[in-house]
């Protein structure tokens, strides 16, 4: 019995410190606190989400936007069914990030503020009920999304040596997203999705904005190509085209007001241009396919969305007058779909796409890597480097994105890359939630995982097995562009998906593959916005059948 | 019976718990892991003052001492001062090792371990300091084969079983002189005593130079050939690895690299003169041939040395358009630093991938504006700064692992390694008469005034830059730089740094070449056969007008 107590006591005592460092578990004594709670006058009901406490030495921003992969430190503490007016403590046991915890904060004068994330509960159509922050159209940013609560910034003076005891109050709500009104030029559909609503046992949306060309209105016998461009949630209009004159030296006002004399001048090709809005509860898009996680995403897109669009604007519906495009997530999004629908789509021309191949998922090799946090060669293990600059340098490990992203949420639901890649690519858990790649603490990779991955979306994986009856259909039609120093390394996938393509037979694939030595993310080619729109009219011109008369050409 | 069932319990969360929070528990659980490393009065009768090194693997095929390190082996180091035969020294635990900071924290498993020691030379030096180092023995600053130097028999042991026990190490066998190969009709070697770096050092030193002869060297006694002076590491091997056995062989598949020997001794090949150089120094295998406080006055010796006993013995035309400089890497940087530094000397230069030609890349530290040599800070984010990666962009060594991995070789720059020779190369003296260094080797913080000394001398892109007008007229056409934009050191951003100053000279314009393999590491650009048809093509170029370029052309 001696012995047990020797043993079995200290052994007790060091997992609960073991975990509490990590996860912030009350229980042990701390002296750097901040009690967080809500006011009953601004939400009556309780709520389940999860809270924050940011701290910055400025306040020329309100601390709660400042929170980015380098921004300024902030911690995070899921709450559950927490009534207002009763408090929550975030300590020095608590993960935060960039720094890990309180004790990391020196002393001195800060700006602080608390944030309450609210989760809705979806009871899923698969039997599973999870807590997720539901999108308010804003494009899951919990920092800004509507309804969700916050305090004042306060000034406070930090000394973590002396210790300290703060409340903090929400007593402010973060106010609807205002309805941007249609013009001449821009309009703006949203729809509620039956299959996504379905899924989610809640009222799902989907969104488009469509830009029309000049003449629309006075040529109601003309239909247009169109050009469904891919990426992240925004209501802002296609290639951010405005006619005001830019305010400045705002590079992408400059270039959206070109891109508006140019879309208005006499002789451009005269076509449609359309972004789509689909935020899912995990993050501000959803890569566009079904997936165990988000649900039907690909098929509302192509059977209501779609449809949607095509019905209401007068839109070609041929596939060689539907073009995709897009970089980055959307980039993914143009390749996947024009892979998954060869049929539906005229061809894809993708700007340094997210991974094509799952052996670089930003640095990780998820097939060889043991651990997503370090390379391990031999003796000598290096942190694994998620992100870069276009010298080389390091910008953040995978560590300190993934840290990152457990302090936004926990169960991948920081609205973050990671999370969403694990989303969208992996199997669902057995609590619901998706069944992660790597245990987002210690970075341990489960090769199962990977293996589901692979099977269901490594691009590069499912073309090679498919190509002998989807090959035909894809020729002419796959276009990547990327950066030959690409921040996020996604120019490794692309080489490998080239790789590929390029040794193909029966058919050769017949498109193409532009790099930029010592480029970044996103180079998406050499060209303004008004040349691209020109190359693809003469793209979807050369593949018009021989009696259609290209009537939209200009006019 | 319970109680088996809950202390089993207990264990088995106890380890649960170690596992989980290692660095709690192990301190208190592990005994302490002793070796007693000494030397015998057989191999050596005098007392060392040197360093002793215990070196583990977990690979049996080779020696610990000959696995590549720190991949394949781990070390931890100390220095021993006037230690007798048969003394021990002990390293226990507080030594700090590499990839392994702490014996402790080596993980369980059978083990191959040798015992080393690296004996230094006192140097009374010229300057009044006396240092001591590693006297190279000609084999070019490598610890673990240099003569002299003393080993014991590999051990195996098993870690686990073995904690708690001391184990020792004797040092009884001594690494034989260094061989060196006979000359042939096309290669030859020399070597002397330098006067101006034996007066420096208090010490014999030594220059050397090895030299490949065109084929009719010996037939056409009345032509002199241009010269190729190849800069790099230190080798006894003959330029461009000419080997006489490949010139035989009849293996149709010869790798590119081995095709050198057939082409040197055909037709096709201009003939011309091919030297190395041989410039060790007591902090690395070469001297990057600068005059420098730490490792002394080795560019003057080169240039009114070695130069002048390699054109004296063999045929060489003494004319700056006929002396072409070459060279990657350590011997990319020479050769670009000769060319710049003799602008009227020498008659163009090929460097390829050279190390940091603006210290503002100094790989990815920028060692003028950075606070600290071994990580970057954003706001909040502190994140590694990186040392060595593959084309993929994959990081394999951060900063300072590297400078940790040189840090158990040798205290006080005396490693023997890479960032070891730069300070000594680039950088003031220190008060005790070793370097001065750029930066905190634990720390890794940077002291600023260091790097505005490194400024002042060996920063290539500011030399030009301040010089060009004076410079620049003599440099018209002879700078030829290439580098692939995925260097495994990142040394092509200091490249692109120096491209943007050589690409906007005006009065004159630099008239050279700057290129960049898309995708290629270390050491990208041409050599060989390659190589040799530019260097002809230049220096046939250059010739004065009175000049003969047919003779040398049979």
């Amino acid at each position: 019995m001696q012995l047990i107590k020797r043993i079995f006591l200290p052994s007790i005592l060091i997992v609960f410190l073991s975990t509490s460092f990590l996860f912030g578990r009350e229980g042990t004594p701390s002296h750097l606190r901040f009690q967080i709670s809500f006011a009953k006058s601004i939400h009556a009901t309780p709520v389940t989400g999860r809270v924050y406490v940011v701290i910055s030495k400025t306040n020329n921003r309100e601390p709660r936007t400042q929170i980015s992969r380098r921004g300024t430190p902030f911690f995070g503490l899921d709450i559950g069914n927490l009534k207002p007016g009763s408090p929550v403590t975030i300590d020095e046991h608590t993960l935060g990030s960039p720094v890990e915890s309180l004790t990391e904060i020196p002393e001195g004068d800060y700006f602080v503020q608390c944030i309450v994330n609210i989760y809705t509960q979806f009871k899923r159509a698969d039997g599973h009920t999870v807590w997720l922050h539901k999108d308010r159209w804003e494009g899951q940013r919990f920092n800004i999304s509507p309804g969700n609560l916050y305090s004042p910034a306060v000034k406070i003076h930090l000394d973590h040596k002396k210790g300290y005891n703060f409340k903090l109050i929400a007593t402010r709500k973060i106010p609807p997203i205002k309805k941007i009104p249609d013009t001449k030029w821009v309009k703006r559909i949203k729809i509620r999705s039956k299959l996504l609503s379905d899924f989610w046992g809640q009222p799902m949306y989907l969104g488009a904005t469509i830009l029309l060309p000049r003449g629309y209105e006075d040529h109601p016998a003309i239909y247009y190509p169109v050009d469904y461009i891919q990426g992240h949630f925004s209501t802002r209009s296609p290639y951010g085209f405005t006619g005001e004159p830019p305010q400045g030296k705002s590079r992408w006002g400059k270039r959206g007001f070109d891109f508006y004399q140019a879309w208005i001048s006499d002789n451009f090709p005269r076509m449609i241009l359309v972004t789509f809005q689909h935020p899912c509860p995990y993050f501000d898009d959803s890569y566009a396919v079904n997936s165990v996680n988000c649900g039907p995403y690909g098929d509302a897109i192509l059977t209501e969305l779609i449809p949607e669009i095509e019905t209401r604007f007068r839109v070609i519906r041929q596939p060689y007058a539907r073009i995709l495009e897009g970089g980055s997530t959307g980039g993914w999004e143009t390749l996947a779909l024009q892979i998954f629908h060869p049929d539906f789509f005229g061809g894809a021309f993708g700007y340094c796409p997210d991974p094509l191949d799952f052996s670089d998922v930003e640095g990780i090799n998820i097939y060889k890597d043991k651990n997503a946090y370090y390379k391990v060669n031999n003796w000598v293990r290096t942190p694994t480097i998620s992100v870069r600059n276009p010298d080389g340098s390091i910008q953040i490990s995978a560590k300190q994105k993934n840290y990152y992203e457990l302090v936004r949420g926990t169960k991948g639901r920081s609205g973050e890359q990671f999370d969403i890649w694990s989303a969208v690519y992996g199997p669902v858990g057995d609590d619901g939630y998706f069944k992660p790649l790597y245990d987002k603490v210690s970075g341990k990779i489960d090769s199962t995982v990977a293996f589901y991955w692979q099977e269901h979306f490594d691009l590069r994986y499912y073309l090679e097995q498919n190509w002998s009856w989807i090959g035909a259909k894809l020729v002419g039609k796959l276009h990547v562009f990327t950066g030959d120093m690409d921040t996020f390394y996604l120019n490794n996938g692309v080489h490998l998906f080239e790789a590929f393509l390029k040794k193909t037979k029966n058919p050769h694939y017949e498109g193409f593959f532009w790099y930029a030595p010592r480029k970044p993310h996103c180079w998406a080619g050499p060209f303004t916005s008004a040349e691209r729109i020109k190359f693809f009219a003469v793209y979807i011109a050369k593949n018009t059948p021989r009696n259609v008369e290209t009537l939209w050409w200009n006019y | 019976m319970q109680k088996r069932i809950l202390a089993i319990a207990s264990v088995a969360l106890l380890f649960f718990a170690i596992c989980l929070n290692g660095s709690l528990v192990s301190g208190r659980e592990k005994p302490d892991l002793k070796f007693e490393i000494s030397f015998s009065g057989s191999v050596h009768s005098a007392e060392i003052t040197g360093r002793a090194y215990l070196i583990f693997s977990a690979d049996s095929s080779r020696e610990p001492r000959f696995q590549r390190y720190p991949r394949n082996s781990l070390m931890w180091g100390k220095n021993i001062y006037s230690l007798p035969a048969g003394e021990t020294v002990t390293i226990g635990d507080e030594v700090f090792g590499f990839p392994i900071n702490r014996l402790r924290d080596l993980p369980p498993g059978e083990y191959n371990v040798q015992g080393f020691i690296d004996i230094c030379t006192e140097f009374r030096r010229s300057d009044d300091h006396t240092l001591w180092l590693h006297n190279d023995q000609w084999e070019g600053q490598h610890w673990n084969r240099s003569p002299g130097n003393l080993y014991s028999e590999p051990q195996k042991i098993k870690i686990d079983s073995d904690f708690g026990k001391t184990i020792r190490l004797i040092c009884d066998k001594v690494i034989p002189p260094v061989k060196i190969p006979p000359d042939t009709k096309f290669v030859k070697r020399i070597k002397f005593k330098s006067k101006m770096l034996s007066e420096f050092w208090g010490q014999p030193i030594y220059l050397g130079a090895t030299v490949l002869l065109p084929t009719g060297y010996d037939t056409h006694p009345n032509v002199y050939y241009p010269v190729n002076y190849i800069q790099g590491h230190f080798s006894l091997r003959a330029p461009n690895g000419f080997s006489e056995k490949q010139v035989k062989s009849k293996n149709p598949w010869l790798p590119g690299r081995m095709k050198f020997s057939k082409f040197w001794l055909s037709d096709s090949c201009p003939r011309m003169i091919l030297v190395t150089f041989q410039h060790p120094c007591p902090y690395y295998d070469d001297s990057y041939a600068v005059d420098s406080p730490n490792v002394g006055p080795y560019h003057d010796a080169i240039m009114q040395e070695l130069i002048p006993e390699v054109e004296k013995k063999f045929r060489i035309i003494d004319q700056p358009y006929a002396r072409i400089l070459s060279g990657g890497s350590t011997g990319g940087w020479i050769s670009l630093m000769l060319q710049v530094y003799q602008p009227d000397f020498f008659g163009g230069v090929y460097s390829l991938c050279p190390d940091p030609v603006d210290f503002n890349y100094f790989q990815c530290v920028n060692i003028y504006k950075d606070e600290n040599a071994y990580y970057k800070k954003f706001g909040w984010l502190k994140v590694p700064t990186a040392s060595d990666r593959s084309t993929d962009g994959i990081v394999h060594f951060t900063y300072k692992q590297r400078n940790y991995m040189e840090l158990v070789l040798g205290t006080k720059n005396r490693s023997g390694g890479q960032i070891d020779i730069f300070e000594a190369a680039f950088g003031p003296i220190g008060d005790d008469g070793y370097v001065k260094p750029l930066f905190d080797k634990i720390t890794g913080k940077i002291d600023s005034s260091v790097a505005d000394y490194w400024r002042e001398h060996y920063d290539i892109r500011s030399h030009l830059e301040k010089n060009w007008a004076q410079i620049g007229p003599k440099l018209v056409g002879k700078l030829h730089i290439y580098v692939g934009d995925m260097d495994t050191y990142y040394l092509n951003n200091a490249v692109t740094l120096l491209e943007d100053f050589l690409e906007n000279t005006k009065n004159p314009y630099y008239a050279g070449t700057i290129k960049y393999g898309n995708g290629k590491p270390h050491c990208w650009g041409p050599f060989g056969i390659e190589a040799i048809r530019l260097m002809a093509e230049q220096v046939t170029q250059n010739a004065p007008r009175e000049a003969d370029t047919q003779k040398w052309k049979y």
